[in-house]
């Protein structure tokens, strides 16, 4: 069975530039393996700048490094809350390599990540995608860090998202695939970041 | 008072009322930002305070977390009288949007971008 949610497309990695990056179930700790987030984020965020950026400026040079950084920051956050989510929730059980990836478009940047999940977590993640697709996103990312502050569990909060949707003006997208025997949900998160936003930054 | 590892470090100078945070912040969650939450909570009671994020290179959606809890504790819960003033980098874009949230969930809160 599959169900999408949000702006979901399917990304054709085939076309244009792409850089995957995958994650085998291991014995490694979530530790262990967190350490690798940021490593993993920062050299995403290093391809984009290789391949990428350097064909969007090309002229004033002092204020073309500040926004470069800033794009940059932007890739690598959204690569490691991708990142962070999919290791929080990826179901180590099962032999299932989780994905990262970033293609590259004319007019977009679009980021896709792909790990199965317990099937408890599924009508929760389900529950949450639905509240955020219903709601005003500003007024949930404010009432989500306000409801944070009184709980010390707030794993699952969503905040990550939110801020992905509200600082960065992304688009979010997601498919749920479920796979018999063994009984197995594979989710698919897309972001996209259209590229006329990084012109509104400074 | 300071917390130092490999990627970070948060160090409070009792002298000037200054936290500053410097390098990468990518820790998991609520339990693992707990002892910064402490330091920044300890650091309050010795009145004014600045939490400087100015050398913070990098800091990911649980530690947004950490800022806004510490934040909501001082002026909505705990309730103390204290001028407390988030500072960070004008050029960073993830910095000024940071502060102007910490703003607008707290108006009592002092930001200041340079």
């Amino acid at each position: 069975m599959i169900q999408t949610f949000g702006e979901f497309i399917e990304i054709q990695p085939q076309q244009g530039e792409y850089l995957t990056i995958g994650f085998s179930p291991s014995n490694r700790s979530l530790k262990d393996k967190w350490e690798n987030n940021g490593l993993s984020a920062d050299f995403i965020a290093e391809y984009f700048k290789v391949f990428f950026i350097g064909n969007l400026y090309s002229n004033n040079q002092h204020k073309e490094e500040i926004i470069i950084s800033n794009i940059k920051d932007t890739v690598k956050y959204i690569s490691n809350e991708l990142l962070e989510n999919a290791m929080k929730f990826q179901n180590d059980s099962l032999h299932f390599t989780a994905k990262v990836g970033l293609s590259l478009y004319e007019d977009k940047l679009a980021f896709c990540v792909t790990n199965c999940i317990d099937e408890q977590q599924v009508e929760l993640f389900q529950d949450f995608i639905k509240k955020l697709l219903g709601s005003d996103p500003q007024e949930l990312y404010f009432k989500t860090m306000r409801n944070n502050a009184l709980t010390s569990d707030n794993n699952r909060s969503g905040l990550g998202l939110l801020s992905m949707i509200c600082d960065y003006s992304v688009k979010l997208g997601w498919k749920f695939e479920t796979i018999q025997a063994p009984l197995t949900t594979v989710v698919t998160t897309v972001v996209l970041l259209e590229i006329c936003e990084f012109r509104k930054w400074k | 008072m300071e917390i130092k590892a490999d990627k970070y470090s948060i160090v409070y100078d009792q002298n000037d009322s200054i936290v500053r945070c410097s390098g990468t912040l990518l820790l998991n969650g609520a339990k693992e930002y707990e002892p910064i939450l402490q330091l920044f909570n300890t650091a309050t009671g010795s009145g004014d305070l600045t939490i400087d994020l100015y050398e913070l290179k990098f800091l990911n959606s649980s530690g947004i977390n950490m800022i806004t809890r510490f934040i909501i504790n001082v002026f909505d819960i705990e309730v103390l009288e204290i001028n407390l003033t988030i500072r960070g980098r004008k050029m960073v874009a993830w910095q000024e949007k940071l502060l102007k949230n910490l703003q607008r969930l707290t108006p009592s809160l002092n930001t200041k971008l340079d």
